[in-house]
């Protein structure tokens, strides 16, 4: 476990609209095999930029009336998800809308499965619904979280991520629950409760939530990624959290809190597992926190210069794409695409 | 009900059941119909007075306040800006009042809104900070201590022999609330706190847990004391006094002093107005299972009962960070307890006799921080409903980024005037602060209410 990446300079930084006050990046995702990335912002647009050119111009279109809340690229398509309740397919080539689906809530997240024909979506409504990527057509609806927080009100499903085989989807919610599913059937085989992503603050916020989930590459271990109790009103003291789970088992196996203004809006494993990769943000901290899984300890963290809202990797885990707004909030349009080189230099 | 004769009101359902009936058709026939009431009593020509018959329909008359402490936002409430870079994620939906649209969170008032309630977008509190704007924004000024709202609403309303307590507010849940004293009215007039308890932090929490109450403490006797003792202590105790005030004129302190004894114990009788259990499960589920659903409950018992202003609070909405998510919750909650209460109120003929108020002590930025928050913003929304309110009525504007206000702007005295003119209450009304003499309106000289909302 020596792999971690030991210098972390972006190697590219790019803000996408420098005239917009109060712009920020909420998603993204990458064309397979290239620099080029799609983000989505608060301001409904979708933003297409080639980071390999020396000066990249990001092309953009009007996708939604408000937060762009994921993206995922397929060989045809550009898929979005809004918290305007859409979900649409756009052409790749020429950024136009070739079919769109409503869903009765704000969609939180998307996820792709590995062979690319099964686009998950997980909804406010707390159902993940599955559909045929190309077509649209919807495969079935996964309901089984609660639809309730411990304090009675209502809560939100968060993220979903298909495992290496696509055999298995994961989903995770505000309340400290993740669910394991079998993609094939519908099944839901496991249930985990992780009740300290659930939390209140001292003048009684309470949210929190895992924000975001991955296995491991052998599918045997969930990653879960949120915060542990603060003052999330002012985003103070609040810690970051991330808790492995061997989900078969339903036991434990991972614990790593990092303290400070912090908490993570993302985890990702290395594609062979040699390191796991938290990135977040909040308040005057922004980091991205490596660990070592088998000595159950940090490896590193590195400042970002945005605070990281969403991210995503190259296939060999040497390349992170990762947007959100730069921390230094005197900055106009501060959304930002940030490019780091992983692979030890 | 004006028109309403005393042979028709004999024919009520309400009054051939006597005052046993069920409390909403006498406190329907209690409220709508003192002046038809009091011109139907033909031997107290008293009660036949116009000036005494609109004294009798005030005395009726009550405000029940939604306190959405911390500064709930204006954009994902009543003044959404779907689209707009200030507009935070969540779209905007029709209501009832044709043209105007309000957050996707508020379903349920969306649906209500031309029925009884009157939406100000332009309320202007001048107010960027955590201060009591319960208390009009005025601060202490030298001997001269301001009364809150709600002391001022209960000075005005409550009946001088009454045993219902004047005002009752509900602190919030949890965090934050605001105390809005009596002022220079006395403390006879502070409110009843429902304060909630403690327990300390149970994992996986790492704060201390609040404990819900419902009632004011120390309602019941102490174990061993029966209601008779107490009866018997307390006519000792007048006895007493009696004797020991003789001969000593008056004495404010020793008259406040009985009347605190009085209120006691007048609040003691009146223990079952805080008891939920005495309320249809049905009902109860209606206001569902959380803190501020069965605060607002517990504050239409006391309203049905005749308590001139409740106050609850639900808190806290200081969304520095995470503003999204925090209003995605509490949102939803307020839209189902306030359409509820509404809903509620009106079933039981309340809702002609009674304001509810909803409203914050500012609103929040229309820039978006990198926390995914809102911070301190002195322009906010603020709704009425009921008694007095031209339902329907959508006052004042806000630019297309919710910056400014560009249409009606609203001071908080203007707000309070409205509120205390839709329950009849003279705005203009001077009260003198004993320590100087001096006399102080109950708003501020010259302010006028906002009419364009009132009935």
């Amino acid at each position: 476990m020596a792999d971690a990446p030991n210098e972390l300079k972006p190697t590219k930084q790019v803000q996408v609209q420098k005239d917009k006050a109060a712009l920020d990046l909420l998603s993204v995702a990458r064309v397979p095999g290239t620099d080029q990335v799609f983000t989505g912002g608060n301001t409904g647009k979708i933003y297409h930029v080639d980071l390999a050119a020396s000066e990249p111009v990001p092309v953009h279109w009007d996708a939604h009336i408000s937060h762009v809340s994921a993206l995922v690229v397929t060989p045809k398509h550009l898929i979005s998800s809004g918290s305007d309740h859409q979900l649409i397919w756009w052409d790749r080539g020429t950024h136009k809308e070739v079919r769109k689906v409503e869903q009765p809530k704000w969609i939180r997240g998307l996820a792709l499965a590995p062979d690319g024909n099964t686009l998950a979506t997980v909804c406010d409504d707390m159902v993940c619904r599955l559909y045929e990527t190309e077509t649209g057509k919807p495969i079935r609806e996964l309901a089984g979280h609660p639809d309730r927080t411990p304090f009675l009100l209502a809560s939100k499903l968060y993220a979903c991520r298909f495992s290496r085989d696509g055999k298995h989807l994961a989903t995770s919610d505000q309340s400290g629950h993740a669910l394991v599913w079998e993609v094939s059937s519908g099944k839901k085989l496991a249930d985990i409760h992780a009740p300290f992503f659930y939390t209140h603050d001292t003048n009684g916020h309470t949210y929190g939530g895992i924000r975001s989930v991955d296995f491991s590459p052998d599918g045997r271990l969930l990653a879960l990624a949120g915060n542990l109790a603060g003052d999330t009103s002012n985003i103070g003291g609040s810690k970051s959290m991330i808790q492995i789970y061997d989900w078969n088992k339903g036991e434990q196996t991972h614990d790593f809190r990092v303290g400070g203004n912090f908490f993570y809006e993302r985890v990702r494993f290395h594609h062979e597992g040699k390191w796991l990769l938290g990135a977040g943000g909040a308040g005057s901290e922004q980091k991205l926190v490596f660990f070592d899984l088998e000595k159950k300890a940090m490896l590193r963290e590195t400042k970002s210069p945005i605070l990281v809202f969403d991210l995503a990797m190259s296939e060999t885990s040497d390349m992170l794409y990762a947007v959100g707004p730069l921390a230094d909030q005197r900055h106009q349009g501060r959304g930002s695409i940030v490019q780091w080189k992983l692979a030890n230099l | 009900m004006s028109a309403e004769t005393r042979t028709d009101f004999m024919n009520r359902p309400s009054f051939q059941r006597g005052f046993d009936g069920p409390l909403q058709d006498r406190r329907a026939f209690l409220g709508g119909s003192a002046k038809a009431f009091a011109a139907g009593l033909g031997g107290l020509s008293l009660l036949k007075s116009p000036l005494m018959g609109d004294v009798l329909e005030r005395k009726q008359k009550r405000v029940l306040v939604i306190f959405l402490n911390g500064g709930a936002s204006q954009f994902e409430t009543w003044d959404p800006k779907p689209g707009r870079p200030t507009g935070g994620p969540f779209i905007s939906i029709p209501t009832s009042v044709p043209g105007y649209r309000i957050s996707e969170l508020m379903p349920r008032m969306a649906m209500r809104l031309h029925k009884h309630t009157a939406v100000i977008r332009s309320l202007d509190t001048k107010n960027g900070d955590h201060i009591s704007t319960l208390e009009g924004g005025k601060p202490t000024t030298g001997v001269l201590r301001y009364p809150g709202l709600g002391a001022m609403i209960a000075h005005e309303l409550a009946a001088p022999e009454s045993q219902l307590p004047h005002s009752v507010v509900f602190s919030n849940y949890i965090g934050q609330s605001y105390y809005e004293s009596a002022g220079f009215l006395g403390s006879r007039w502070d409110p009843i706190d429902i304060k909630p308890g403690t327990l300390e932090a149970v994992p996986p929490f790492t704060i201390p847990q609040s404990v819900l109450r419902l009632a004011p403490e120390g309602l019941t006797l102490p174990g061993g004391l029966t209601d008779s003792n107490h009866l018997e202590r307390g006519e000792l105790r007048a006895l007493l006094n009696r004797e020991f005030v003789a001969g000593r004129g008056r004495d404010s302190a020793l008259a406040s002093l009985n009347s605190s004894y009085s209120r006691v114990r007048g609040l003691m009788s009146n223990a079952k107005l805080f008891d939920l259990e005495r309320e249809p499960q049905r009902i109860r589920d209606l206001y569902g299972p959380t803190p501020f659903g069965k605060q607002a409950l517990v504050a239409r018992r006391l309203i049905e009962a005749g308590v001139p202003y409740v106050r609850v609070n639900r808190g806290w909405w200081d969304t520095h960070g995470q503003n999204f998510e925090a209003h995605n919750e509490m949102v939803p909650e307020l839209d189902h307890v306030m359409s509820v209460l509404l809903d509620d109120l009106q079933e039981r003929g309340l809702l002609e006799q009674t304001l509810v108020v909803t409203f914050s002590e500012m609103g929040r930025t229309p820039h978006i921080n990198i926390n995914q928050g809102r911070d301190h913003f002195p322009r906010t929304s603020a709704t009425l409903s009921g008694c007095g309110i031209k339902p329907g009525t959508i006052y004042g504007k806000t630019d297309e980024d919710g910056n400014d206000i560009v249409e009606g702007r609203v001071s908080l005295q203007q707000f309070f005037a409205t509120i205390f003119k839709a329950v009849g209450i003279d705005h203009t009304k001077e009260n003198v602060n004993p320590s100087d003499g001096r006399p102080v309106p109950l708003t501020d000289y010259g302010t006028d209410p906002v009419k364009e909302v009132l009935v």
